[in-house]
């Protein structure tokens, strides 16, 4: 086998773009070692760990493209890149009126209040800043910013009073609008604060389906409550909710913070003229005035519900499922907030996973399972190379078919979140994939939740269907499903 | 915190789809990677950045100092008895620090033929002899509060238009054109250039002097923002700006006691020398950049010359440090009988146009330059409308009436030029690469990003806190 490598001098193009278009050659020439990427040093480097890199690469800069293959046949590797060209092509529309893109610093001359940002991680930096020196509010749906560049930009987003969402923030609500992935959820007196994306997209469609609904979700990135980060954005967004008149209730969602930031949060809920409801998921306190601590996700929206209306009760799944004792759980997620949530559920089982709540439990190898483990397949290590298993079902559809090759596994627990930004057929591409693990192991049990409101642009109950009519027994919401496949599996 | 509801997406198209569809006001934005996505110059922006606030001030305080230039021609004299360091020995030449053996051509010529003018040498092959004996010193003309166009010569005896900044008080001088073609600053050096040389030294710039003595100077700033009015941009067309010059000598001439012939006889070569205003704009411009130098903090570019081998750069904060890279090569039209062949890489003082904001940052004024310098009418306006991303302000003289009588853009920041990898648009003659030939034509190219990144490198050291030489400065 060789390796070939064409470059594009002078091409920059996002890594989702250039993605789809191998994508487009792999599917066509059925190979599998194409990868497109900017030449980027971290680029290089991961071509090379590939082993797909040739000297043609090597001298290629930063600002162009290349065009990575291994193949024996060197007219094939030039028919692979026309290919490749034409689906880029078909991706980036060549010229666009002049008023629909702008460059950026023009746009960020207008009224605009709030930037979505979706950059390479490294170049945000630079980009919020000037958007946050502007006085615009930002959300940064990147990942790989660094520590170092997130303190810098909230502490500059709370010096000027803008607000600073994420950086690797999958979900906000913003008047109404859904930023990044995000349900369609009714307008209400509900405000929240999350840390991560599918634990907003979660708790906001329990809160839907209950008939209450939010006033603003605000999405703060998972490593806003450690102590270096100091919540600086959730204590903001906390201020914004004190002051806001549609908001009476406040539900924080996130992983459990740093003991003295935990402190200042709950200090500043106890302070507040507003009710509160927290799930710091794995740190459960004892509730306080106007404070309750919840459990889970549903729990929380469920509280949060309850603080207007008592009778509410979120509906449940009656399935009949028998028990398979001896076999493997293997959990497959696409949102991390739910693989958490899973883990705690079930934290008294021997469970591995790649972000385990007890370090001892650490996956050794993400890529392959290991006695019940539960996999968060929109970690960095899935992300390099791929889109999020949110909007590309490539990884998690290969790993289905490979766990029912396995005989000793007896379930799969999934997420599908609708929802805007979200794939627009996410429970079809899923269920090809149980269909042909069905065929390989049909004793297999597939247990998942739907994260979406009747309102979201896929159509629930048509999602819903399409996982039935395979035999997916589906739930409303990711703690009944975990509860389900518990029952089937210990 | 959200006042209105307009969004602007800078990223994944997917996600400007995704709020289009859900009846969102949203702006598409087109993200391009800082410095084409060099990461040691993106850590460079990233340090420069912590001290945007401190830059924005000085910035902003250039630009004012630009636009509250006013320069005045006061005077016009000898080089010799006005240009600060002027010695009899001394050539000054265009573009940053040079030694004669790597000078270019065209620049060669005009130093040889200047020592033949000024009596140094009998002929050009003395000339040669005498600059390899070492005898002669070479300097650029920034260093003498001077510039020159294209080659840049000045020697001792040349005149030079002395022109005031009223503002800040400062002089800059430059030497008064000799027409197109066969001209010792295209590097031709015949007898008849040598003649003409010396006809506007004992004729032409002592009736000037005399006259403009006598006013209270001319304001040079009023004519060109009238002529970028009338389809100049007062670099490479400067047909309208020089009839306005002849405008205010006219009378001047008329009240004094110069003879009608004499008149006659320098209007005839002004008429005949659309490029006449030229020397006298970039003694203006000169004035008026040099206002901003040495400004601590300050990103601003006060000089961009090029002296036919390299083009170099020197930013208000690092003082009179030259950043310098190979000179580029011009795309452009040329004189019957000459080529791209012939041409000698770019050259001259003429870029302090573009430095105060004129010349490319003002071709959108002048579409009919294109028929000079190549390109369409099209082009000048994206040309000038790409200099508002990299520069820091816009102009509060200099108008374009095509976009609506929008400022120029004005005040070239090294950082927008890194960070958007996009350099300053340069329009300018083009000499013939050997000496004694003279122009062949003219053309377009951009300034080598090469001399902005070094020039960047080093405005970010400068600004680091404990830079005790910055620190201590008082501005």
């Amino acid at each position: 086998m060789a390796v070939k490598n064409f470059v594009v001098k002078e091409s920059y193009n996002d890594s989702v773009v250039l993605m789809n278009a191998a994508n487009v050659v792999r599917k066509k020439f059925g190979v599998k070692d194409v990868s497109a990427v900017m030449a980027t040093p971290q680029n290089l480097e991961l071509l090379s760990s590939l082993g797909l890199l040739s000297d043609g690469g090597k001298s290629a800069a930063s600002s162009d493209l290349i065009f990575a293959v291994k193949t024996n046949d060197e007219s094939a590797a030039a028919e692979m890149f026309k290919e490749f060209k034409s689906a880029l092509a078909a991706a980036v529309p060549a010229e666009k009126s002049e008023g629909e893109i702008k460059n950026f610093d023009e746009a960020l001359d207008s009224d605009a209040s709030l930037i979505l940002i979706s950059i390479p991680g490294w170049y945000v930096r630079a980009e919020a800043e000037k958007a946050i020196r502007k006085g615009k509010n930002v959300m940064v749906f990147s990942d790989n910013v660094s520590l170092e560049d997130e303190i810098f930009l909230k502490n500059l987003a709370k010096e000027k009073n803008v607000l600073f969402m994420g950086p690797d923030c999958g979900t906000s609500i913003i008047n109404g609008k859904g930023l990044g992935f995000a349900n369609v959820v009714r307008k209400g007196n509900i405000g929240i604060v999350g840390a991560s994306g599918s634990g907003i997209q979660e708790v906001t469609t329990i809160i839907h389906k209950l008939g209450f609904g939010i006033s603003q979700a605000i999405g703060v990135g998972g490593r806003d409550i450690k102590k270096e980060v100091g919540a600086i954005s959730m204590k903001q967004a906390l201020d914004f909710f004190e002051t806001d008149s549609e908001t009476e209730a406040v539900v924080i969602i996130s992983k459990p913070p740093d003991e003295a930031v935990a402190a200042e949060i709950i200090e500043k809920a106890k302070n507040s003229k507003k009710k509160y409801v927290i799930n710091f998921l794995t740190l459960e306190l004892k509730d306080f005035e106007n404070i309750s601590f919840a459990s889970t996700l549903e729990d929380a929206a469920l509280k949060a519900c309850r603080l207007f209306d008592e009778r509410v009760e979120v509906a449940k799944e009656d399935v009949n499922l028998k028990k398979i004792g001896g076999k493997f759980l293997r959990g497959l997620y696409s949102g991390g907030t739910l693989n958490y949530e899973a883990l705690y559920i079930l934290r008294n089982f021997e469970i591995y996973s790649n972000t385990p709540i007890d370090k001892s439990r650490k996956m050794k190898n993400p890529f392959k399972s290991e006695g019940h483990c539960l996999v968060d397949m929109g970690e960095d290590e899935f992300t390099r190379g791929y889109p999020h298993p949110m909007m590309d079902f490539t990884l998690r559809n290969q790993r289905i078919v490979a766990e029912a090759r396995n005989p000793d596994v007896g379930v799969i627990l999934l997420d599908c979140a609708l929802g805007w930004g979200c794939h627009p057929d996410p429970a079809g591409e899923l269920a090809g994939a149980v269909a042909e693990a069905k065929k390989i192991n049909p004793e297999i049990v597939f247990i998942t939740s739907i994260t979406g409101t009747d309102a979201d642009p896929q159509d629930y109950a048509q999602q819903k269907k399409k996982f039935e009519d395979t035999g997916v027994f589906v739930f409303p919401t990711n703690r009944q499903a975990v509860l389900a496949a518990k029952e089937v599996v210990f | 915190m959200f006042e209105n509801e307009r969004i602007i997406n800078l990223g994944l198209e997917w996600f400007y789809n995704t709020l289009k569809k859900q009846g969102a006001d949203v702006l598409n934005a087109k993200f391009s990677p800082p410095a084409g996505g060099d990461e040691e110059m993106i850590k460079t922006l990233t340090k420069i950045s912590t001290f945007s606030e401190k830059v924005k001030e000085a910035n902003d305080k250039a630009l004012k100092m630009l636009n509250e230039s006013r320069p005045f021609l006061v005077d016009v004299a000898r080089a010799g008895d006005v240009i600060p360091g002027m010695k009899k020995n001394l050539i000054l030449h265009a573009g940053p620090p040079i030694e004669w053996e790597r000078m270019c051509g065209p620049v060669k010529g005009a130093v040889l033929g200047a020592l033949v003018y000024e009596g140094l040498a009998k002929n050009l092959q003395e000339a040669e002899k005498i600059v390899e004996s070492g005898d002669i010193e070479f300097s650029p003309c920034h260093h003498h509060s001077a510039v020159g166009p294209m080659a840049g010569v000045v020697s001792y005896s040349m005149w030079v238009y002395v022109v005031e900044n009223k503002a800040f008080g400062n002089r800059a001088f430059c030497t008064l054109n000799e027409g197109l073609g066969k001209v010792l600053r295209f590097g031709a050096n015949s007898d008849d250039v040598l003649k003409r040389l010396k006809w506007m030294e004992e004729v032409l710039a002592p009736t000037l002097s005399e006259v403009v003595k006598k006013t209270e100077g001319i304001d040079i700033k009023a004519i060109t923002s009238q002529a970028l009015m009338m389809g100049d941009e007062c670099h490479n067309r400067n047909v309208a700006a020089t009839n306005m010059f002849l405008k205010e000598l006219l009378p001047l001439f008329l009240e004094s006691a110069v003879s009608k012939t004499l008149i006659k006889e320098i209007t005839d070569f002004i008429s005949e020398n659309p490029h006449t205003y030229l020397n006298l704009s970039m003694a203006a411009c000169k004035s008026t950049a040099d206002a901003i130098a040495n400004i601590p903090y300050c990103s601003l570019v006060w000089a961009m010359a090029r002296n036919g081998t390299d083009i170099g750069i020197r930013v208000s904060a690092t003082g009179d440090e030259w950043f310098t890279a190979p000179a580029g090569m011009p795309k452009g039209l040329y004189f019957a009988g000459f080529d791209e062949e012939d041409a000698n890489p770019d050259l001259g003082d003429s870029t302090i146009s573009e430095t105060a904001g004129i010349g490319a940052n003002a071709m959108a004024s002048a579409p009919a330059i294109v028929k000079f310098v190549g390109g369409t009418p099209e082009d000048a306006m994206r040309y000038t409308k790409k200099m508002y991303e990299i520069c820091w302000g816009e102009s509060r003289n200099f108008q374009i009436p095509y976009f609506n009588f929008r400022g120029t853009p004005l005040g070239f920041d090294i950082i927008k030029i890194v960070a958007k990898q996009t350099a300053p648009f340069i329009n300018t003659g083009i000499a013939h690469k050997e000496a004694g030939i003279g122009q062949v034509g003219a053309g377009l190219l951009f300034a080598s990003m090469e001399c902005f990144t070094k020039a960047l490198k080093k405005f970010a050291e400068t600004i680091q806190p404990g830079n005790r030489q910055f620190e201590d400065k008082e501005w």
